[in-house]
């Protein structure tokens, strides 16, 4: 594995996921402007989520891929 | 490669002997754990593979592209199976897929698999913040993790998620 070579690149998942926290986001956005390291990984992770939207969390749970939640989850991937 | 057929026969037992076992696996979940035609799948691939052996001579790694040409060999057989109606009666015609649900199928498969390769942590992640749709602070809590942790282990997660796509020749 490659390591990033921006340390802000680690806020990448959380970001493209839409998971990372309201002031992390605008303050990543502002970093992402002039970081062309962290543009360049966004690119190649940018298209993940949407690869995501093809399995549900019920199929991969169904699966075992995924451990089934002892709390109760109201996200994505139960259509 | 030189010449020959005692260097042709040589090549090609290494073909078979490096890359049968991991293909039959793979194209076993392609068939749907159909064995026979899992092996013509491979038969195939390994031979398409042997044919074009000079051009993947320079292709490294060479593993994606011969799970890419398994993935075509397997949809091509869907759909010749589908275009010879003496080999299925009409009803089962009827319940067979278009050809796009197939490739969707597939593709599917593909994710299911390629999750399924992935760390334990990794998974839990993505199932947290994607599927859940839980926030940073909210999978840190249900996790018992910090939140630092969760957002560079969700970066190395879909890296992971990243590569073992591209092994199994999905390039988005």
């Amino acid at each position: 594995m490659s390591f990033a070579r921006c340390q802000a690149s680690v806020a990448l998942g959380t970001y493209v996921l839409g998971a990372i926290d309201r002031r992390d986001r605008a303050e990543f956005e502002s970093h992402l402007v002039h970081c062309v390291v962290c543009r360049d990984e966004l690119i190649t992770l940018a298209p993940l989520p949407g690869l995501l939207s093809r399995l549900t969390l019920d199929e991969l749970e169904a699966a075992s891929v995924i451990a089934r939640s002892p709390h109760q989850g109201h996200g994505r991937g139960t259509r | 490669m030189p010449p020959g057929p005692a260097n042709d026969d040589d090549a090609l037992r290494a073909l078979f002997e490096q890359h049968a076992a991991p293909l039959l696996t793979f194209a076993l979940r392609l068939t749907g754990g159909d064995r026979g035609r899992a092996e013509d799948v491979v038969q195939e691939t390994l031979l398409r593979a042997w044919r074009h052996r000079d051009a993947l001579a320079d292709t490294r790694p060479v593993r994606p592209w011969l799970f890419t040409v398994a993935r075509n060999v397997a949809v091509d057989g869907f759909r010749a199976r589908r275009a010879r109606p003496t080999e299925v009666s009409d009803d089962a015609l009827a319940v067979l897929p278009a050809a796009d649900e197939i490739e969707q199928a597939l593709d599917h498969w593909l994710m299911l698999d390629a999750m399924s390769t992935l760390s334990r942590p990794h998974r839990e992640v993505i199932a947290e913040t994607y599927y859940r749709g839980r926030s940073v602070a909210e999978t840190a809590e249900v996790l018992g993790i910090p939140p630092g942790t969760v957002k560079s282990r969700t970066f190395y997660a879909l890296r992971a998620l990243r590569l073992a796509l591209e092994e199994r020749g999905v390039t988005a």
